[in-house]
């Protein structure tokens, strides 16, 4: 698996493009915006995009969505069935899909946004706007936390702690990272 | 970085490194490993996708190369310089620097959690978006760097100096300082929620 980042100046995001080793087909993970930028990377290295994940849909990712299928013949994915007019594969249900020559392990995140989903590719996971370096999602109320908390905490420890974590903010991280230095999973180095 | 290949030891379940085909534990099965990467670094400008874990470098001088998406975990790395380089995707976690410059480099989107920095300088970089949470600094030196977005979350800053460096959205939560100079800085949008709350008063000024 190859994996790319594109640093959004614009929307301050990170887009992930997964690859493998032979072949075109790639993977764009939470496209925000899609610009002459982020086309060229995909054009330098001749990748075609023919899967979209995203971790939760908003207004951005539909933006960009809609424009990228305007280029691309893309099958795109989330854990709803329709985000505003566009029609999504949903895989709250699956255990695991393929696309783009990957399979891909989708992990719904209840108690944040309704449709929060991350996804568990080789060694990698995308965790959206769930879990960033040492920062945990805002979730509303209490409740909405402890159940984000306690469900990534689960997932904590059900992967291999060298597993890489690739947020749609700030700089990726490892699993074995965040268990000593989330604060809001209840880690915390100092303590 | 290319999915790890298990070390073919009995009852080992560590990942091999490069070129090598054992994990650190039984490399010295195969003596030509840290050869073969040195040869690399001496000869390739792009280095992409290695797993350099649990090497030990000293007297490194390492110019104009770009390192990509590589695994530099559980290394230590010794007076030595990296000058002109950049890196991306790069994970030194849990890595000693000692007596480390890095000079003119661009460190963008990179993971340097939990390691130590121990007499290092950062020098004219670009550091940006990369993850510096729990980190230890012993009489380092950042100066002139542009920090953007780079988080420093429960790391512990000690006999630091941050000199004319560009903060704009840092993290320094959880983060304990002594003994630290913050001079010249831009401290726009920088997050500050210090492990003692009265060490901002005392070294931020």
């Amino acid at each position: 698996m190859n994996i790319m980042v594109y640093f959004s100046p614009e929307t301050l995001s990170n887009a992930y493009i997964v690859y493998g080793d032979e072949g075109s087909s790639a993977i764009l993970i939470d496209p925000h915006v899609f610009d002459n930028a982020l086309f060229a990377i995909l054009e330098e290295r001749n990748l075609l995009v023919d899967t979209i994940l995203l971790t939760h849909a908003n207004s951005q990712s539909n933006h960009a969505v809609r424009t990228i299928r305007k280029i691309y013949s893309v099958n795109v994915f989330g854990c709803s069935d329709i985000t505003e007019d566009l029609f999504i594969t949903n895989v709250e249900t699956l255990d695991q899909f393929s696309a783009s020559g990957f399979i891909i392990k989708p992990i719904p995140i209840p108690g944040h946004h309704r449709d929060s989903v991350l996804y568990h590719i080789d060694s990698g996971l995308f965790t959206g706007d769930v879990i960033s370096a040492g920062v945990l999602a805002h979730a509303d109320g209490s409740y909405g936390r402890a159940v984000v908390a306690q469900t990534v905490r689960e997932i904590l420890g059900k992967l291999p702690g060298k597993t890489w974590i690739y947020p749609l903010n700030g700089p990726p991280s490892t699993l074995a990272i965040e268990q000593r230095t989330n604060k809001g999973l209840g880690f915390i180095l100092h303590d | 970085m290319k999915n790890p290949v298990p070390c073919p030891e009995p009852g080992c379940g560590k990942s091999a490194v490069n070129f090598c085909g054992y994990c650190e534990d039984h490399m010295g099965l195969e003596k030509n490993h840290r050869t073969k990467l040195e040869d690399i670094l001496q000869k390739k400008t792009v280095i992409d996708g290695l797993w350099f874990d649990h090497l030990y470098f000293e007297g490194l001088s390492i110019t104009g190369r770009t390192f990509f998406y590589c695994s530099m975990a559980n290394m230590r790395i010794e007076n030595s310089t990296f000058d002109q380089c950049s890196m991306t995707l790069c994970f030194p976690v849990s890595t000693i620097f000692s007596g480390v410059t890095f000079k003119k480099c661009k460190i963008i989107e990179s993971c340097f959690a939990l390691s130590r920095f121990v007499g290092c300088t950062f020098e004219d970089c670009d550091i940006i978006q990369s993850n510096f949470n729990g980190i230890q600094t012993e009489g380092s030196t950042i100066a002139s760097c542009d920090l953007m977005y780079t988080r420093f979350i429960a790391a512990e800053l000690s006999n630091t100096m941050f000199s004319d460096c560009n903060l704009k959205g840092v993290y320094f939560v959880e983060t304990a300082i002594k003994t630290c100079t913050f001079k010249y800085c831009n401290q726009e949008d920088a997050v500050y929620e210090l492990k003692n709350p009265d060490d901002k008063k005392v070294f931020f000024s």
